[in-house]
């Protein structure tokens, strides 16, 4: 026996199946790129010094595992199409003499092939286009320094260890092809009678409500904290779902329409439900891709350019004005300030306009209807919901209110004007501690312009 | 000297969760021959294909026994049993089963390259065979790039390279015009005249009136064989044509 006899008829039936294999192994070649890159960026040390690195982290490591099922389902799907139409050659090297032990091993070394092939190029690809996804990242987060690009033999190894376990699942599915029929059924494989394909109410019920979940998930997703985890959950929701319902829930459906006699026994109606139950069988799996492809490339668009756009709305939010300077009130004495900022304006020879100055309190409170309580900030409970329930209060002395917007509110004891970001603030008084305020207007703006990040609300003295 | 032969040969096939069960093959015993050449003969579902799935050990007959050379292929190993199909059956198929990715050379070559000869044997056991196949001509093409009736004769060539002791045929005309039928025939008969033992499964007269002997099957059994004996190819026709008609309509009366 010649040892090399194997592979080299594994190599053979690559080149003679090249038009079918090529594209198997670009497919193959594009998944561990993207694997890889994913991999490698999260893994990046300079990420760590970044401001927010941990969310950043935390997206790209959902990322990887959606990358992940993506390329099982999509490679597994590649592999059982490619094996079908092979089934007549594998039956007549069983039925010329292989054994099914051989073919096994040709079968084995085929897989050694296409598996060192795609994990080479793609690991060689992945590196490159990597270093290049990653200056566009640098450059979109507009962050200098630390990031530096590097090969990461880490990410390298995850990769393979990942796409081997997957090579090697595909390979055992086609294991159990070949041992399980028997060469008749292999060499009559490709011209078999199509079953009519099976559906079940099961399966497309399942694939409604996670299509529903996924759906609902993510648009009653409130906070941004929130979002990160949920997000994750509902694409993984929306794929199941799409799933189940293009194998079963379109077979389902047509088969109710074929039910229904009147309608099914129509000239237009009868050659395209009974062929459309076909096509489905054989195509359902390659459609769900492209739509969960499509969704997938859409939701990454529009959430990034969405969020680079406003990039620059969020910092204006943040920072209302260019410079600004804050005193504790205790061992602050205001008119020294002043000068200060005069003496270091003229030095460096800059100009001010828009100056507003006055006096505030501010603190983060947690809200309980209408009671703002200062206790529970302190408990740092990382719950989403808890986030959302804490207000950043700023108080304002009524003389400095009038006088920055040139008005004349009038204030009792006890009263309130108040201005709130985002909702109206929707309740007739405020509680602070034991002390409880009546709330005389809501106003619609305010001169200090706060805008989105604060809860401002303006007091008597 | 006797090459085939066949016992008692039974086959059941149970659904697969229990329940119907269908008689394939009742009782069927027959031989065949070193260099004869036979035909078997009956309705789709008498159990013709089934019979050829066994002989060609594809499948397991629920009792009996088959004999080639001696051999008893119903006891044979798994792993010994393609070893055994390579070195001593040839296949011809109605559909050809001829690869499409490999050139027509190539395909003929398939059961020795499996075999793993060297390429100087392949070559020159293929020369002669190429010859009397008429099929020099179309080694470098492609299956798709021939007619029916030469990608037939390729498939003819690849059962014939490995030298069987048997081959066996399922409708090998089933897929050919009239004059391609007829050729291929004439080169069956040729090959049978060299010492070539043949066995077809065939719906056909024309194709079974070539063959020395006929077998009829009906109803998972052996119902009638004739024997050419002197007759010429039209007069085999003629009792063949007979035989099947009172086959069809059920007739007792026969011999």
């Amino acid at each position: 026996m010649n040892k090399f006899f194997y592979p080299k008829l594994a190599l053979v039936n690559l080149k003679k199946n090249g038009n079918t294999y090529i594209p198997y192994i670009l497919t193959c070649i594009g998944s561990i790129m993207a694997f890889y890159t994913m991999v490698s960026i999260h893994s990046n040390k300079g990420l760590d010094q970044m401001p927010g690195s941990m969310n950043l982290k935390t997206i790209l490591f959902l990322g990887i595992i959606v990358i992940g099922i993506f390329a099982v389902i999509f490679l597994f799907y590649t592999n059982s199409f490619l094996i079908k139409r092979r089934k007549k050659e594998l039956g007549l090297y069983s039925i010329l003499g292989l054994e099914k032990k051989h073919i096994a091993w040709v079968l084995f070394y085929e897989t050694v092939f296409v598996t060192v092939i795609s994990l080479s190029l793609g690991l060689i690809g992945g590196v490159l286009i990597g270093k290049l996804l990653f200056l566009l990242l640098l450059n979109m987060v507009r962050f200098k320094s630390p990031l530096i690009f590097h090969v990461d033999y880490w990410g390298l190894l995850i990769t393979t260890a990942v796409f081997l376990v997957i090579f090697g699942l595909t390979l055992l599915t086609n294991f159990l092809q070949v041992k399980l029929a028997n060469p008749i059924d292999l060499l009559k494989g490709g011209q078999h009678g199509e079953k009519e394909p099976k559906s079940s109410w099961l399966v497309t019920l399942i694939g409604i409500i996670s299509l529903g979940t996924g759906y609902v998930i993510a648009l009653s997703v409130e906070t941004p904290l929130e979002a990160l985890l949920l997000f994750f959950v509902a694409v993984v929701f929306v794929i199941i779902g799409t799933y189940a319902l293009f194998i079963s829930g379109s077979i389902t459906l047509l088969k109710q329409l074929k039910k229904n006699k009147t309608f099914y026994y129509q000239s237009r109606n009868f050659i395209s439900v009974s062929g459309m139950i076909y096509r489905m069988k054989q195509n359902a799996v390659g459609l769900a891709n492209i739509c969960i492809l499509s969704t997938m490339v859409l939701v990454t668009l529009s959430t990034t350019v969405s969020l680079y756009i406003g990039q620059e709305g969020m910092r204006r939010d943040f920072y209302p004005l260019d410079v600004s300077i804050i005193g504790a009130a205790a061992n602050t004495d205001f008119a020294e300030v002043i000068t200060m900022i005069e003496s270091e304006k003229d030095k460096s020879n800059v100009r001010s306009k828009d100056e507003i100055s006055f006096d505030l309190a501010r603190f983060r409170a947690f809200q309980e209807g209408s009671h703002f309580l200062r206790d529970m900030v302190e408990n740092q409970a990382t719950d989403a919901l808890y986030y959302q329930r804490i207000s950043n209060i700023t108080l304002i002395p009524l003389d400095d209110y009038n006088r920055l917007t040139g008005g004349n509110k009038r204030l009792a004891e006890n009263e309130m004007l108040i201005f709130s970001v985002g909702d109206n603030y929707g309740e007739a008084t405020i509680v602070f501690g034991d002390e409880q305020y009546l709330i005389t207007e809501q106003l619609e703006s305010i001169p200090m312009d706060f805008k989105k990040t604060q809860d401002m609300v303006t007091p008597t003295t | 000297m006797r090459l085939l032969e066949v016992k008692n040969l039974k086959k059941i096939y149970t659904t697969r969760f229990g329940g119907n069960q269908i008689q394939a093959l009742s009782n069927v015993s027959f031989s065949v021959e070193q260099g004869e050449y036979v035909a078997i003969m009956g309705e789709s579902g008498s159990g013709k294909t089934t019979l050829l799935n066994i002989l060609a050990s594809l499948d397991k007959p629920t009792s009996g026994e088959v004999y080639l050379d001696g051999k008893n292929m119903v006891t044979i190993k798994d792993s010994e049993i393609s070893a055994f199909r390579r070195d001593n059956l040839g296949f011809v198929f109605q559909d050809f089963n001829l690869l499409d990715t490999f050139s027509i050379q190539d395909n003929i070559f398939l059961p020795l390259v499996l075999a793993q000869k060297n390429y100087q044997e392949m070559s020159s056991r293929l020369q002669p065979l190429s010859e009397r196949l008429k099929i020099e001509d179309i080694l470098k093409k492609f299956p798709y790039e021939v007619s029916g009736g030469q990608k037939q004769r390729a498939a003819v060539a690849r059962a014939l390279i490995t030298k069987p002791k048997l081959v066996l045929a399922d409708e090998p005309t089933g897929a050919l015009d009239s004059k391609a039928a007829m050729n291929l025939l004439k080169i069956f008969s040729s090959i049978n005249n060299l010492g070539q033992t043949i066995l077809m499964v065939t719906h056909s007269v024309a194709a079974a009136s070539h063959a020395n002997r006929v077998l009829f099957i009906k109803d998972g059994e052996i119902y009638n064989q004739i024997y050419r004996g002197s007759m010429s190819n039209d007069d085999m026709y003629q009792k063949i044509s007979f035989t099947l008609s009172v086959l069809a309509s059920g007739g007792e009366e026969l011999e």
